[in-house]
C-alpha cells in the first residue's frame, strides 16, 4: 500500500517536492512515526515495559519476599500513614503490610507477572482465532459462514463470566486445574470465549467492507481470496481490531480481578520461591476484607489494576491514530 | 425478516443443548457433591444420603442408562442428564436440592425482579450517557470537552465495577450516611441508584469511546462532505448521516454490552447483598446444588441468546447493505 500519497499539483512547493523525494514508507513504518509522535502513547509504552521489566525482574526489585511472615508486623500502614502507634508507617514497608505481615508492596510486584501474563497470553490467542475466523465467516459466506456463526452463536450465547466462575470453581481442584498454579486454567478458559467477539466485529466490518468499490476492483483483477482477505481486508479492519485488543488485555486483568476477589484466581502458594505467589485480584480479595485495617491493602492493588487499564487503552487509542490510514492529516 | 426470526429461534434449541450439556459435564468434574457437608460437622449417613441419591435421580448414570429395554429405546436415556432435558422441556427446571422444597423455577422467578431492575437501570443509563457523550465528544474533537469526557472513560472503565462498588459504598454509605450500608428493601428505584453506577460505569465507558472512534471515522466519509454541500443543517446531518453509519459497530456492543450487565450482575449483587439470581448462582456453585446452577445458567444463556438475535435484527435495520437471510 503506498503511503506517500502527496496530490500532484501544478505547481509544486519546496515542501511537497520534499515530500515526493521522500522514500516511500510502508504502512507499518508510518505508523510507527505516527505513534512515537502521540506523548500519552508513548509514555503509556514505557509504563508497560517498565512494568513487564519489573514482573521479570521482581525478585531483584522486591524489597521483601511477598511470602515472608512477620505476624507480630501486621497491619502496618503504608509508609506516609503515621498514627503513632505500633502500626504506624515506615518507608520498610512503603505500602505497608497485610494481615500476616507481607509486605504489600512486594506483593505489589509480584502480582504483577500474574496479572501481565493473564493479560497478554490470552489476548494474542484471541486475536489471531477471532480475525482469522471473522475474515473467513464474513467474506465466504454460505455455509463456511453458518457453520462458524453458528459455532460462534453458541459460545458467545454462554454467559462468559458465568462460565469463568462455574469452569475455575469446578476445574480448580483437578489437575488441569493445578497446573502452573492454576494459570494454565484461566489462560484456556479466558480465550475460549473471547475471540468470538473479535470474530463477530470482523465479520461485521467486513460485511459491508465486501460490498465496496476495492474489494470489487481486486476481485474484478483476479486476486485469489487470500490476498483480498489478507491484503485488502485486513487493514481495513485492523482499526477496530487493535481498539479491542487494547481493551481485551485490560479486560482479562480485571477478569482475574473478579475470578481473585471471589477467590478464584490463581492458587495461594505456600512455597517462599513460587514464581507466581500471588495476583492483584487476590490481593484486592484480601484487602476488602481487610479495608478498616489496612486501607492501602485494597487501594494499591485497585490502583495498580486501573494504572495498567489506563496505559494499555492509551496505547490502544495510539496505535488507532497511527495504524488508520483514513486519520492522515 | 420473520423467517429469519424464526430460523434463530430454532437454532436456540441445538445451543441450548450444548450449554446444558457442557454446564452438566463441568459440575460433574467438580470433586464433591451436593450432599457434602462441612467436614468438621457431622456427616451424612450413607443410608439418608442413598435415600436422597433415588429422590433426585442421582443413582441413575449421567448420560446414558445400560439396562434399557430394547423394546422401549427411550430407556436407554434414562439418565441424569436427559430426565433433566426431558423436565426441562416441559418447563419442570427440578427441585432445589439445598433449598427444601422449592424448585428451581419459583426461587429464580422471585429473584428475577430485583436483577431485571439493576440491570435494566444500569443499562438504560450506560448507553443513553455513552451515546450523547461519544457523539459530543467526536463533534467537539481535541477541545475540552473531548478531554474531559475521555478521561471520565478512561477512570471509570479502568476501575473494575466491584472495587469501585466497594468504594461507593464507603462514601455514601459509611461516610456521608445517604443511604443505609446495609439496605434490607430492595423495592422502588433509589436503593438501586449505587449498585447500577457500579454495574453500568464500564458499560458506559466502552459505549462512549466505541461511539466516539466510529463518530469520527464516519464524519471524514465523503457522504457527509455531500450532506453537508447540499445545505443540510447540522441536525439533518448528524442524525440521519453520521448516527446511522456510527452506530453500526456500536449496535454490535450492545447485545455483549447487555450480557456484561447480566451477567456483571452478579457480582454486584453479591456486594451490595441484593436478592437477585446473580446471587443465587453464586451460592449453588458453592453448594453444589445441580439443579439451581443448571436452571441460573440456561435462564442466562436464554437471555443472551436473545439479546443477540435482537441486536442482529437493529443491525439489519440500521445498515440496509446488510441483508439477513
Amino acid at each position: 500500500m503506498a503511503v506517500t500519497t502527496a496530490k500532484p499539483s501544478t505547481a509544486l512547493g519546496a515542501e511537497a517536492q520534499q515530500i515526493l523525494a521522500r522514500p516511500p514508507r510502508g504502512l507499518w513504518a508510518d505508523a510507527w512515526i505516527r505513534l512515537r509522535r502521540n506523548k500519552a502513547s508513548m509514555a503509556s509504552l514505557i509504563f508497560i515495559i517498565a512494568l513487564a521489566l519489573t514482573a521479570i525482574f521482581a525478585p531483584l526489585i522486591a524489597p521483601h519476599n511477598p511470602l515472608a511472615q512477620d505476624t507480630t508486623n501486621s497491619f502496618r500502614q503504608a509508609a506516609w500513614v503515621q498514627t503513632g502507634g505500633k502500626d504506624t508507617g515506615t518507608w520498610v514497608y512503603p505500602l505497608g503490610t497485610d494481615n500476616l505481615g507481607r509486605d504489600v508492596f512486594s506483593r505489589l510486584i509480584y502480582g504483577a507477572r500474574v496479572s501481565l501474563t493473564v493479560g497478554l497470553v490470552p489476548m494474542f490467542i484471541v486475536v489471531t482465532v477471532g480475525m482469522f475466523f471473522g475474515l473467513v465467516a464474513g467474506y465466504t459466506g454460505g455455509m463456511t459462514d453458518n457453520l462458524i456463526m453458528r459455532v460462534i452463536d453458541i459460545l458467545i450465547a454462554f454467559p462468559d463470566l458465568l462460565l469463568f466462575i462455574l469452569a475455575t470453581a469446578t476445574l480448580r481442584d483437578t489437575p488441569l486445574g493445578r497446573t502452573w498454579n492454576g494459570l494454565l486454567l484461566l489462560f484456556l478458559v479466558l480465550s475460549l470465549l473471547g475471540w468470538t467477539g473479535v470474530a463477530r466485529l470482523v465479520r461485521g466490518q467486513v460485511l459491508s467492507l465486501k460490498e465496496k468499490e476495492f474489494v470489487e476492483a481486486a476481485r474484478s483483477i483476479g486476486a485469489p481470496t487470500w490476498r483480498i482477505l489478507f491484503t485488502h481486508l485486513t487493514p481495513n479492519v485492523i482499526s477496530p481490531i487493535i481498539i479491542a485488543a487494547a481493551f481485551a488485555v485490560p479486560g482479562y486483568i480485571i477478569t482475574e480481578a473478579i475470578l481473585g476477589y471471589l477467590g478464584l484466581g490463581v492458587r495461594p502458594a505456600v512455597n517462599l520461591d513460587a514464581p507466581f505467589p500471588t495476583s492483584w485480584g487476590s490481593m484486592i480479595n484480601e484487602g476488602n476484607s481487610a479495608i478498616s485495617n489496612q486501607p492501602a491493602m485494597l487501594a494499591a492493588p485497585a490502583f495498580a489494576v486501573a494504572l495498567v487499564f489506563m496505559a494499555f487503552t492509551f496505547l490502544g487509542d495510539g496505535l488507532r491514530d497511527a495504524l488508520d490510514p483514513r486519520m492522515k492529516q | 425478516m420473520l423467517q429469519f426470526i424464526i430460523r434463530r429461534m430454532l437454532w436456540m434449541i441445538p445451543t441450548l443443548f450444548i450449554l446444558a450439556w457442557i454446564t452438566f459435564a463441568l459440575m460433574h468434574a467438580a470433586p464433591g457433591g451436593p450432599w457434602d457437608t462441612d467436614p468438621s460437622r457431622k456427616q451424612l449417613d450413607p443410608r439418608t444420603e442413598q435415600q436422597l441419591n433415588r429422590r433426585f435421580g442421582l443413582d441413575k448414570p449421567e448420560y446414558f442408562n445400560p439396562n434399557g429395554d430394547p423394546s422401549r429405546p427411550w430407556t436407554y436415556l434414562d439418565s441424569q442428564f436427559f430426565n433433566y432435558i426431558f423436565k426441562a422441556l416441559q418447563g419442570d427446571l427440578g427441585a432445589s436440592f439445598r433449598r427444601r422444597g422449592q424448585d428451581v423455577q419459583e426461587i429464580i422467578g422471585r429473584g428475577l425482579p430485583y436483577s431485571a431492575r439493576l440491570g435494566l437501570i444500569a443499562f438504560a443509563w450506560s448507553t443513553v450517557l455513552g451515546l450523547a457523550l461519544g457523539v459530543m465528544a467526536a463533534l467537539n474533537q481535541n477541545t475540552y470537552i473531548d478531554y474531559i469526557s475521555g478521561f471520565l472513560a478512561t477512570f471509570l472503565r479502568s476501575v473494575p465495577s466491584f472495587v469501585l462498588g466497594i468504594y461507593l459504598i464507603i462514601i455514601f454509605a459509611t461516610w456521608l450516611k445517604l443511604v443505609p450500608v446495609i439496605q434490607d428493601n430492595w423495592g422502588g428505584i433509589t436503593p438501586y441508584i449505587l449498585p447500577s453506577i457500579a454495574l453500568g460505569a464500564p458499560t458506559m465507558a466502552f459505549v462512549m469511546r466505541l461511539t466516539r472512534g466510529s463518530m469520527l471515522e464516519v464524519i471524514r466519509q465523503d457522504y457527509i462532505r455531500t450532506a453537508r454541500a447540499k445545505g443540510l443543517g447540522d441536525r439533518a446531518v448528524i442524525m440521519g448521516h453520521m448516527l446511522r453509519n456510527a452506530l453500526i459497530p456500536v449496535v454490535t456492543i450492545l447485545g455483549p454490552a447487555f450480557v456484561a450487565l447480566v451477567t456483571g450482575s452478579f457480582i454486584i449483587e453479591n456486594l451490595f447483598a441484593i436478592p437477585g439470581i446473580g446471587r443465587l448462582f453464586v451460592e449453588a456453585i458453592g453448594q453444589r446444588d445441580y439443579p439451581m446452577i443448571m436452571g441460573t445458567t440456561l435462564f442466562y444463556a436464554v437471555l443472551v441468546a436473545i439479546a443477540n438475535l435482537a441486536v442482529d435484527v437493529t443491525y439489519a435495520f440500521i445498515d440496509p447493505r446488510i441483508r439477513l437471510s
